[in-house]
């Protein structure tokens, strides 16, 4: 599959994923998601740290051309990551509509959808990588996925807490604005070693224990939504980004079956596979604990990115679980 | 004068400045004026002096810091001078078109005044800060260089000049003007990002340079034709019972300049022993003049002819302010007869 195709469907499945945040989210909440997630993708790919592919800058009009194809798939990341990790946690009652669970979660699908693409796009060579400095078969955590991670934790966290939150109509909700730019900052003057690690670490042990501990939840209060008129159906709309992503999966198990014709590779499309799985609240967790078991067994230490999710899932359900019957025995 | 003493004054006109700011303009314009103003510096700054991924593959960094000083120290030293250079060439331009009937209470003139006074305060700074070693450039753009005094060039006042306007502007549109109810406004910020695009994607010279005079371009055009009204988020202003304070508050960002050119004078007679230093202070000294009300017009266009007789060309850059000032005005004066005579 070219560049170009590829490039095609991410271009449509955007377009999606704006039609389906428009009617459920508004105006402001969707413009405001997606133009900042385009700036700060857009400028970093052009600075190369956030590129697909690293080439040299030789050219402006290939320069541009990578950076806008880098950034059509991460924005279309970004905005898939915010869908399945909303419908993720919405499956646990206690902690529905949380928003540093819902961080944890989309962060998670972010590093998940980065990790499928940025293999297969490793493996066939994309935009021209010559195969012999490709990652061949190997299925290891790139970089970028842990980049991608964090980047989505401070971006998510940012935008969240401005627009979504109980800080919204506080007159100082753009403090967390320096969030995005914290992160570029320790790098900067700290370098990327020690202090990185060390940041990083922080901000992953913060991000769980508020996911566990914070009650902050989402406010749309005062969003305005417009009415689905004439064909538009609603039932549609809902179901476009789940869409978008199923098609992800079927195009990427193609590219890596059919066009580099190595099967292993099915393996990168776990993570997000059981993503997907979760965040359908028809299919029972016990369900996808049992096919995630069985994926461990297969293909062992090789499913353990994918076996994170669901695990974290199950812990999540059984604090809530433990929350309620706390809750319950105080009340009686 | 050290890079830390520096630090201490820039900081402490720094804190006066928010203080009026809050007294004037109230809490939520203030918060976010000087925490975007601080991102912006210091996302410049970060990517001047630790050179950005980009800067470091195609171009050096403009200009190196020459002291021991930690770079963070420098970043964001530097970055207290942008902050204080915005509001400074935010609240004089707001006096100056204020004394354009016409122009009075519109954003786009503010925002052009704006450009021009941060771009004398750079001339100013600029030639003090390379004679006496605050910073040093790693080039050099020979363009009018002639106009010019203390080995300052014209890339680093368009740069100033620029990165204030594109500061500015969002910052204006979204929090100041009638479209800050708008769902869409944040589309705004595009203004400083396509600025960025075009320095990383098309390089900083000749299409930076085509960017920003169809900028100019653009911005002279809206500014005549459309000028857009100032609208402010409604504040509780603070009463002060005493009259005294309340004038003194009003009056923070005059003594705030006055200390600068003060500070500059100094540095520039004393430090670096340059008399024709000075001549670099007086685009500012002359849009301050502008900025007062009590001062009459006829006296600064008598001071600015003295000043083209006794300096020749070096004057050049003191009178195009003023020779923008009256232009604006005599257009605003046409404008207000034409207006006056379509609505019978």
């Amino acid at each position: 599959m070219s560049t170009l195709i590829f490039f095609n469907f991410c271009i449509s499945g955007l377009i999606l994923l704006i039609i389906n945040s428009y009617f459920k989210k508004g105006l402001a909440l969707t413009v405001n998601f997606f133009l900042f997630i385009f700036m700060l993708i857009f400028i970093n790919a052009g600075t190369q740290s956030l590129r697909l592919i690293n080439l040299p800058v030789n050219t402006s009009l290939s320069n541009i051309f990578h950076a806008t194809f880098s950034t059509a798939i991460w924005v279309l990341v970004f905005g898939l990551a915010w869908h399945i990790g909303e419908k993720t946690i919405a499956r646990i009652a206690y902690f529905k509509a949380r928003i540093f669970t819902l961080i944890l979660y989309a962060a998670i699908t972010v590093a998940a959808l980065v990790y499928a693409v940025e293999i297969t796009a490793a493996n066939i060579g994309w935009l021209g990588i010559p195969q012999a400095i490709n990652a061949g078969s190997c299925l290891g955590l790139p970089d970028i996925t842990r980049r991608l991670f964090y980047f989505s934790v401070y971006f998510f966290a940012a935008y969240f807490l401005i627009s979504v939150s109980e800080y919204k109509k506080k007159e100082w909700k753009t403090i967390f604005f320096v969030l995005p730019f914290l992160h570029t900052w320790v790098i900067q003057f700290f370098g990327k070693g020690y202090p990185q690690i060390i940041e990083e670490s922080i901000v992953l042990l913060a991000l769980f224990l508020l996911a566990f501990v914070s009650p902050l939840r989402f406010d749309y209060s005062g969003v305005s939504l417009p009415k689905a008129q004439g064909r538009i159906k609603p039932r549609l709309i809902e179901l476009l980004p789940m869409l978008v992503a199923i098609t992800l999966i079927f195009i990427l198990s193609f590219i890596d079956l059919i066009t580099i014709q190595n099967p292993r590779l099915l393996i990168s499309l776990l993570p997000i596979c059981f993503l997907v799985l979760l965040s359908i609240p028809r299919i029972p967790l016990i369900f996808v604990i049992l096919l995630n078991i069985t994926c461990l067994l297969i293909f062992k230490k090789l499913a353990i990115f994918a076996a994170l999710p669901v695990l974290l899932l199950a812990i999540f359900q059984l604090a809530g679980q433990l929350q309620f019957n706390k809750k319950d025995h105080s009340t009686s | 004068m050290n890079t830390l003493q520096l630090f201490f004054f820039s900081s402490t006109g720094l804190i006066l400045l928010i203080i009026h700011s809050y007294h004037k303009r109230g809490f939520r314009i203030t918060f976010n004026f000087f925490l975007f103003s601080f991102i912006a510096g210091m996302r410049k700054e970060a990517g001047t002096f630790l050179g950005t991924p980009i800067s470091k593959m195609k171009y050096p960094t403009p200009f190196v810091h020459p002291n021991d000083y930690p770079l963070a120290f420098s970043v964001v030293n530097t970055t207290i001078g942008w902050m204080l250079a915005f509001y400074l060439s935010w609240y004089i331009a707001e006096k100056i078109t204020d004394k354009l009937p016409y122009f009075k209470g519109k954003i786009l003139p503010t925002l052009f005044f704006s450009g021009l006074v941060v771009a004398a305060l750079s001339y100013a700074i600029e030639a003090t800060a390379i004679n006496i070693g605050w910073w040093k450039w790693v080039f050099f753009d020979k363009h009018f260089s002639d106009f010019l005094v203390g080995g300052v060039h014209l890339f680093a006042l368009s740069a100033w000049f620029y990165f204030t306007v594109h500061f500015l502007a969002p910052f204006l549109l979204i929090e100041c003007s009638d479209f800050r109810k708008a769902g869409w406004r944040c589309l705004f910020f595009l203004i400083p990002f396509l600025r960025t695009c075009t320095m990383i994607f098309l390089g900083s010279d000749l299409p930076r340079m085509l960017y920003e005079f169809a900028f100019f371009i653009l911005l002279v055009a809206l500014m005549i034709s459309n000028p857009l009204d100032f609208n402010y988020p409604e504040f509780r202003s603070r009463i002060i019972k005493r009259r005294f304070i309340a004038k003194l508050i009003e009056a923070l960002p005059l003594i705030v300049s006055l200390l600068i050119l003060l500070v500059l004078i100094f540095v520039d007679l004393v430090k670096v022993g340059d008399a024709s230093l000075l001549i670099s202070l007086l685009p500012l000294v002359l849009l301050i003049m502008l900025s007062l009300r009590s001062l009459s017009l006829w006296l600064v266009i008598l001071f600015m002819a003295i000043l083209g007789l006794v300096f020749g060309k070096v004057a050049m850059p003191a009178v195009i302010p003023v020779l923008v000032f009256l232009f604006l005005s005599v257009l605003g004066k046409l404008l207000n007869i034409q207006q006056k005579t379509a609505t019978p």
